[in-house]
């Protein structure tokens, strides 16, 4: 930590935080541009680690020390882990539903993101760019309505201490519901996580749900429409697998995959 | 460095996001742009907690994450469901709301 | 009319006025239970029909009997200490300034009215004991007495305009009730309507006079410092109690049947005959002549609408009586006597006789509801057929109904010394005395032939040659189909009532039996305005004589007409009579003429009114909803189903909202 507390405040008092901004400002948005545009899952997964850690490293040219280390290991350490997990568990390594179905929305899709990008960007403006911090230039002024700056030496020095202090003290509340939070996501989970499998579950959850012959032909639908839009698609095993499950629901309510085609792609 | 940069990165980076959601159909993916966007939006906070020398800004930081690990644990695991009862990842397969 | 000029202060006799008392600490902190006594044994009735069956009945009679001892005790405690009672229930409305408190008014006035209301009452519960005896609705029909009580004790236990006026429209519901019980016959549903509907008119009248005066008193209180009555003086002008007085007088005409509201009351006969001796003796009719009564410290103020008060009651008396004296069916007679006699006590509150008109209210309860129940006895005994001509004769076997009828006729045609001489002769004479010299003679012409008619009802009824036989088949018309015709007295519990009240009949002169120093006189004078004009020096030796000899000259009129003669002379003499008898028959064509006007315009703007309604207003709303339609058929393809279209829609949407800050920082 201390060694994490020292190189914060050397960056922020020098031109090293500049350097440090610069390089990890833009691996930060290549590697998001990265988990945007690769079709490999596994890949992109990769490169949201290299976002997380990247933007742990501005988290220290922000003097938050603290939250770099926690972004570090829930994020990169743990949250990323489990999306791993989850890829290789489905065994959809491949991305096959890259993009939208048409080109359009694609556009579409990239021009939004463009426009609030643009968007954002006005907001911040100009002159935000050259402001140096509000803490240090108003406190100094000594105006009444200078901004406080209470806590940030302390959050340079010692950032653990000090944010665990707020939390005990002052979000004491906040913090307990979030534990809360935590047990019943952990419990939701395990609820969710279940695997419905008729053949496995038949002692112990007598009527468990089959899907209806609604959810069968929808699922049926698509499939069909998934084979139209993205013909150029190489591999396609999970797809593939789909479609030989569900081999009779086409027969059994073609005029629900009929409408759904013309109503989705109208 | 002005805190306009880091607010600029931190834009960027949702927009990006942004894109990612409305580009992919991959449910993992999706939720992997959408970790982009939380991350995003806690540069900022962290942004403004030192250009105003609050101490809140870190601490909704740390909220954030514990809610994004909350979120994440059962995100995953609704992908999970999903997937063993449709076979599909395509967020665009469960249409229901649509009739 | 001679111009009268109001007297000063000074000159007319002070009688000492009422002081608002509090109830706390007196028997009148349970005056509250006086109406709530009837509405529990309502509830009670209803809800447990199933399992009281015709033990409702004594339900429903011992909740009117203890509302009757309670408001025995309510005229103990004012006897004992006089003065108006404020009984604090709870504030009803509470906006602001504006408070509407269901508080209750117990001052001399309210309790005659409940003695009234409750006595009769209770008489006419138990009468029904015997006479709705097998009806297949017979706990309801007690059910309806109850909530009829309740609806009526609220009225006249009211301490302000509104809260009168919530009594005044439970009155009219229950009364409604009431006259349609026997719905299944159409006729009768519609007499019920009829009843309500005439009522209405009289409501929006009443109610556009609260209106009125709230604005011109800014509350509605009766009672205290800023009430009504204390305030009337000061406030208001005689043009504005003019005002105020004819929009009560909307009111209080429909409710007792005066012109030209009447018509309802005839109709209503359809009820069964209890009803008619609760509602139209006793109870409901007199509602009206309440509340001028209560409301006579505005009422004085303008001598005009005093006069044509006055004119109003005669008129209704005179025509009234005309009509009676040519109706065949016995009920409808006696209806259109009550008519009459309300005439009568609009005369006396018009001609400044408030407390005369209250001495002739409670008098003709007691006679009125005495021939009720006793053409009911009689309907009772005829297999329910009213038609007077095939009467007769009934003395012999109805030994008790006769002598009570007996007693009830003498009374209602002012023969000394029963109860309606003294209340009939009272309001002629303060007719006479204030200077309505007009109105004392049409009042005067009135007693004649009331006295006539009522003999002719009497004579035909009860003595005479049968004109029925014994087994004969009749049809009746609330039975069974036909049955066969075995006239006997009715019995003891429909007996008694008659009994009790052919007592009050006669005695009932003694409450008042001497003008202006009477017990009643007295004991209402506090509650009451005191006439404030000039008045004539009157003979009243003089004026009692008329009054006797016109009663005489009445019945012995009708002893030439129909018991001398032989009966069926008596009648075709009232064939042959041209058109004079058939206008009397037709009843003045009054129905036809209301059916000109108002049924047949009514129903003519009512069709362009259905028109409109179906294309214009049909046409907006169906339109607005074709409209909502197809645009929700566009809106929906917006729902595309995919999640990520929602969620690009939400992207636009930030934009735009970040689009307009940018917009308008710069």
């Amino acid at each position: 930590m201390g060694l994490l507390a020292t190189l914060a405040e050397g960056a922020a008092t020098s031109g090293a935080e500049a350097v440090l901004f610069w390089v990890f400002a833009a691996i930060a948005l290549g590697s998001a541009v990265a988990v945007v545009a690769l079709r490999n899952v596994v890949h992109a997964a990769l490169m949201l680690v290299l976002n997380l850690l990247s933007v742990a490293a501005l988290y220290l040219g922000l003097q938050s020390s603290f939250l770099s280390i926690v972004q570090v290991i829930v994020y990169a350490g743990a949250i990323v882990v489990l999306f791993l997990f989850v890829i290789m568990l489905l065994g959809i390594d491949r991305d096959d539903l890259l993009g939208t179905r048409t080109p359009v929305r694609a556009v579409a899709a990239v021009v939004a993101g463009v426009a609030l990008a643009g968007a954002f960007l006005t907001v911040v403006g100009a002159d935000s760019l050259t402001a140096a911090s509000a803490c240090g230039q108003l406190a100094g002024d000594g105006a009444a309505d200078a901004v406080t700056c209470v806590g940030l030496d302390e959050a340079s020095q010692d950032s653990v201490g000090f944010v665990g202090m707020q939390l005990f003290t002052r979000w004491t509340f906040a913090f307990e519901a979030a534990s809360l939070l935590l047990v019943v996501a952990t419990l939701g989970a395990l609820v969710l996580g279940r695997r419905r499998d008729p053949a496995l579950e038949d002692d112990l959850v007598p009527s468990a749900p089959v899907p209806d012959e609604d959810d069968l032909a929808d699922t049926a639908a698509l499939v069909a429409d998934d084979e139209d839009d993205l013909a150029t698609a190489d591999v396609r095993p999970a797809e593939d697998a789909t479609a030989t499950l569900e081999p009779a629901a086409d027969r059994d309510a073609p005029d629900v995959s009929e409408s759904d085609d013309t109503g989705r792609d109208a | 460095m002005p805190i306009g940069y880091y607010f600029a990165v931190s834009a960027l980076m949702f927009a990006t996001g942004l894109t990612g959601v409305l580009l992919r159909r991959n449910a993992i993916v999706l939720f992997m742009c959408v970790e982009l966007m939380l991350n995003a939006v806690n540069l900022t906070f962290a942004g403004a907690a030192r250009q105003w020398g609050g101490a809140d800004g870190q601490v909704f930081v740390f909220f954030v994450i514990v809610v994004a690990a909350a979120e994440v644990v059962v995100g995953l695991a609704l992908i999970v469901n999903v997937f063993f009862r449709r076979g599909t990842l395509d967020v665009d397969a469960p249409s229901l709301l649509r009739r | 009319m001679s111009p009268q000029t109001l007297l000063l202060a000074a000159e007319t006799a002070e009688v000492a006025k009422n002081e608002v008392l509090p109830a706390a600490g007196t028997l009148l902190e349970l005056a509250w239970l006086i109406p709530v006594l009837p509405l529990l044994g309502f509830v009670l009735v209803l809800l447990l029909k199933e399992t009281l069956r015709e033990r409702a009945a004594y339900v429903a009679i011992a909740m009117a009997g203890a509302s009757f001892l309670l408001s025995v005790g309510a005229f103990l405690t004012v006897a004992g200490e006089p003065g108006s009672y404020l009984v604090e229930v709870f504030d009803w409305i509470d906006i602001g300034g504006f408070t509407v408190s269901l508080d209750m008014l117990v001052d001399q006035l309210t309790v005659v009215m409940l003695l009234v209301v409750t006595g009769v009452g209770t008489l006419v519960h138990v009468y029904s004991l015997g006479y709705m005896y097998g009806d297949e609705r017979y706990e309801r029909f007690f059910a309806y007495l109850n909530l009829f009580l309740f609806s009526m004790l609220m009225l006249v236990l009211g301490s302000n305009l509104l809260g009168l006026f919530l009594g005044w429209e439970l009155v009219g519901l229950s009364s409604y009730l009431l006259i349609g019980f026997w719905f299944e016959d159409m006729e009768n549903g519609v007499a019920a309507k009829k009843a309500f509907i005439t009522n209405r008119v009289g409501d929006v009248s009443f109610m556009v006079a609260m209106f009125y005066a709230f604005d011109l008193f800014g509350n509605l209180d009766f009672v205290g410092k800023e009430g009504i009555l204390a305030q009337a003086a000061e406030v208001l002008s005689s043009d504005q109690a003019l005002v105020l007085g004819l929009l009560l007088l909307g009111g209080a005409a429909a409710k007792s049947a005066q012109i030209p509201l009447y018509v309802w009351l005839p109709d209503a006969m359809a009820g069964p005959t209890p009803v008619s001796a609760l509602i139209h003796a006793a109870t409901m009719v007199t509602a009206g002549v309440y509340l001028t009564v209560r409301m006579s410290p505005v009422l004085a103020l303008s001598i005009d609408l005093m006069t044509i008060i006055a004119w109003i009651g005669a008129a209704t008396a005179l025509l009234a009586a005309l009509i009676a004296l040519r109706q065949d069916d016995f009920k409808k007679i006696l209806a259109y006597s009550t008519v009459s006699q309300l005439g009568y006590m609009f005369i006396g509150v018009g001609a400044g006789g408030f407390n005369e008109g209250i001495f002739h209210l409670v008098t003709h309860a007691f006679f009125k509801g005495l021939l009720f129940l006793a053409a009911g006895s009689v309907m009772h005994a005829m297999a329910n057929r009213t038609d007077i001509w095939r009467a007769g004769g009934l003395k012999a076997v109805m030994p008790i109904t006769f002598w009570t009828s007996f007693v009830a006729w003498l009374a209602i045609a002012g023969v000394p010394p029963f109860a309606g001489f003294w209340s009939k002769d009272q309001i002629l004479v303060i007719a006479y005395e204030h200077g309505f010299t007009g109105v004392w003679a049409l009042g005067l012409l009135t007693a004649v032939i009331t006295a006539f008619y009522m003999s002719r009802w009497f004579f035909l009824l009860f003595l005479g040659e049968p004109r029925w036989r014994e087994g004969e088949t009749v049809v009746d018309p609330h039975g069974h189909g036909a049955t066969s015709l075995h006239p006997h007295e009715s019995p003891a519990s429909m007996t008694a009532p008659l009994v009790v009240l052919a007592v009050l009949s006669a005695g009932g002169g003694l409450l008042n039996p001497a003008h202006f120093t009477g017990p009643l006189y007295t004991w209402l004078s506090p509650a009451t305005t005191k006439w404030p004009y000039q008045t004539v020096e009157v003979n009243e030796p003089l004026l009692i004589a008329l009054s006797v000899v016109a009663a005489v000259a009445g019945i012995g009129l009708a002893y030439l007409a129909y018991l001398r003669r032989d009966v069926s002379a008596g009648r075709s003499a009232e064939v042959i009579t041209g058109l004079p008898a058939d206008l009397l028959e037709r009843k003045f064509f009054v129905n036809e003429l209301y059916e000109a006007i108002f049924v047949r315009f009514g129903g003519w703007f009512a069709d362009r009114l259905v028109w409109f309604d179906s294309t214009v207003v049909d046409g907006v709303v169906n339109g607005v909803g074709g409209a909502s339609r197809r645009l929700g058929d566009v809106a929906r393809t917006a729902q595309t189903g995919i999640t990520r279209a929602y969620v690009g829609s939400m992207v636009a949407g930030a934009i735009v909202v970040v689009a307009v800050i940018v917009a308008q920082v710069v």
